[in-house]
């Protein structure tokens, strides 16, 4: 049993949920500089959202490529394809994901995904815990004492990264206080006639700003009551 | 000494086990009289272990390895590599590969210093073959076919390739692996011959269709019937008696 990563959103997939789509024969034709650079360097290339390590390349090993591109570019070619056959098995956690998937979305620009988030740094990236759940190809011995140590390593690491996440969001929510304060005396002002009547604000004083008193003599009003009657 | 066996009816050993000069690899479900056999020629000199790759038992096709090192597939789940990392010796590294071609067996075919590879193979699961089994690599066919791990089996001291493969095909390959070749059939002519037979420096087990002549070609390829001391008495007696009274 192995936890996976949904290759749309990146949640984990639990057993039994789920769906897997294995590709085994996808073709591109990628530009001959763009390849090699990619081949060589060994980054996902911005274009496509494959990850270089499962490509072969069906015509060529690695020095030709390079010294075709040099050659390439020498000569002035503009361009020269190469095609290259891919291995990758797309996991995704519920329909949601394989459809979007299906409809050919591209995870970066759909906004709940976690690839969005991470490119547009709402959520934390570069962090050394990420370091420790990377897969492994080349297992140790198992180990009593290495396993109770990884064990509580896991909990802890765990701990530490929720609290980093917690730092970055922080930091990222912060600087607005002024500006919502700003905002608030504003719509006080402004809007309060959307929450309360304007009848009701007079003889309720604390919505209204505090009225100023005016102090008026007691023969004058003595007077009015006179005339009244 | 070639030995003749079986599993579960089958007389592809080559399929379900796996035998370098290090270690011995074993499909599990079989019956004991199988396990027996192995462990009857081995058990004193090299582990055999039990095991499975992603829970099929066609383990002998899906992971190449030699004394160095094992390179398996991507199928293989975390709890069968960590077991076989665990019963394997310490000299052995255990390798997992991401690729395409995951029958691993049927795509590489090695020995202690050389492999011949499917020409097809990532760049980088050469780069790995070269340092987890401390190999030469060489991209080739054999007879035409791509898959060179299941055409042919040989080991430090000789090998056997498919039946039609041509006398340049046959000379070129010789050089290339520095080891004496021939072509022939195992399991009663069967043309696959890595699937039939297992073989390492001092042992090989075939199936039990393999007839008589298979099995003398095989032991005189691979150099098994020296290692018997019956066979150096026989050498021996025409320089030890003169004549006989």
């Amino acid at each position: 049993m192995r936890l996976e990563k949904c290759w749309f959103c990146s949640s984990t997939v639990y057993p039994g949920h789920g769906m897997q789509f294995v590709r085994n024969d996808a073709k591109v034709e990628l530009l001959l500089p763009l390849l090699c650079f990619a081949i060589i360097f060994r980054r996902s290339m911005p274009l496509l959202y494959v990850d270089m390590q499962h490509c072969t390349c069906s015509l060529f090993g690695c020095a030709i490529l390079y010294l075709l591109f040099i050659g390439a570019f020498i000569i002035g070619i503009a361009k020269m394809y190469l095609t290259i056959i891919l291995l990758q098995i797309f996991r995704f956690c519920r329909s949601k994901c394989h459809k979007n998937f299906k409809m050919k979305r591209n995870p970066r620009k759909v906004k709940w995904t976690k690839a969005y988030r991470r490119l547009h740094g709402k959520d934390m990236t570069q962090d050394s815990t990420f370091e420790f759940e990377r897969k492994r190809n080349r297992p140790e011995r198992y180990d009593r004492n290495l396993a109770e140590n990884t064990l509580k390593a896991i909990k802890k690491i765990d701990k530490v990264r929720v609290d980093r996440e917690a730092k970055h969001h922080a930091l990222r929510m912060k600087g607005k206080k002024a500006k919502v304060q700003r905002e608030a005396t504003k719509e006080l002002e402004q809007s309060i006639h959307m929450v309360k009547a304007p009848a009701a604000l007079q003889q309720e004083p604390s919505l209204a700003l505090p009225k100023i008193k005016v102090k008026v003599s007691h023969q004058q009003a003595e007077e009015k009551r006179q005339m009244e009657e | 000494m070639a030995t003749r066996l079986q599993f579960e009816n089958s007389c592809e050993i080559g399929v379900f086990s796996k035998l370098t000069n290090a270690y011995c690899l074993v499909a599990i479900g079989g019956s004991e009289n199988f396990y027996s056999t192995f462990e009857s020629e081995l058990a004193d000199v090299i582990p055999v272990v039990k095991t499975s790759i992603g829970g099929s038992r066609i383990i002998g096709r899906l992971c190449a390895g030699n004394k160095k090192g094992l390179l398996v597939p991507h199928t293989i789940t975390d709890q069968e590599l960590q077991h076989l990392r665990n019963s394997l010796p310490d000299q052995v590294v255990v390798q997992r590969l991401d690729e395409r071609l995951s029958a691993l067996g049927n795509c590489i075919a090695c020995n202690d210093h050389v492999a011949l590879t499917h020409t097809d193979l990532d760049k980088e699961t050469e780069e790995m073959i070269t340092d987890v089994l401390g190999v030469e690599v060489f991209r080739q066919t054999i007879a035409g076919n791509l898959l060179v791990g299941s055409y042919c089996a040989f080991s430090n001291r000789g090998g056997l390739v498919h039946p039609h493969t041509s006398i340049e095909d046959l000379d070129e390959l010789s050089t290339l692996l520095q080891v004496p070749l021939v072509a022939g059939t195992v399991n009663r002519g069967s043309e696959v011959i890595a699937a039939g037979m297992i073989v390492n420096d001092w042992t090989a087990f075939c199936g039990s269709d393999t007839t008589a002549t298979e099995l003398s070609v095989i032991e005189s390829v691979f150099k098994l019937r020296e290692a018997q001391p019956t066979a150096i008495v026989d050498e021996m007696r025409k320089s030890l008696i003169d004549s006989y009274v």
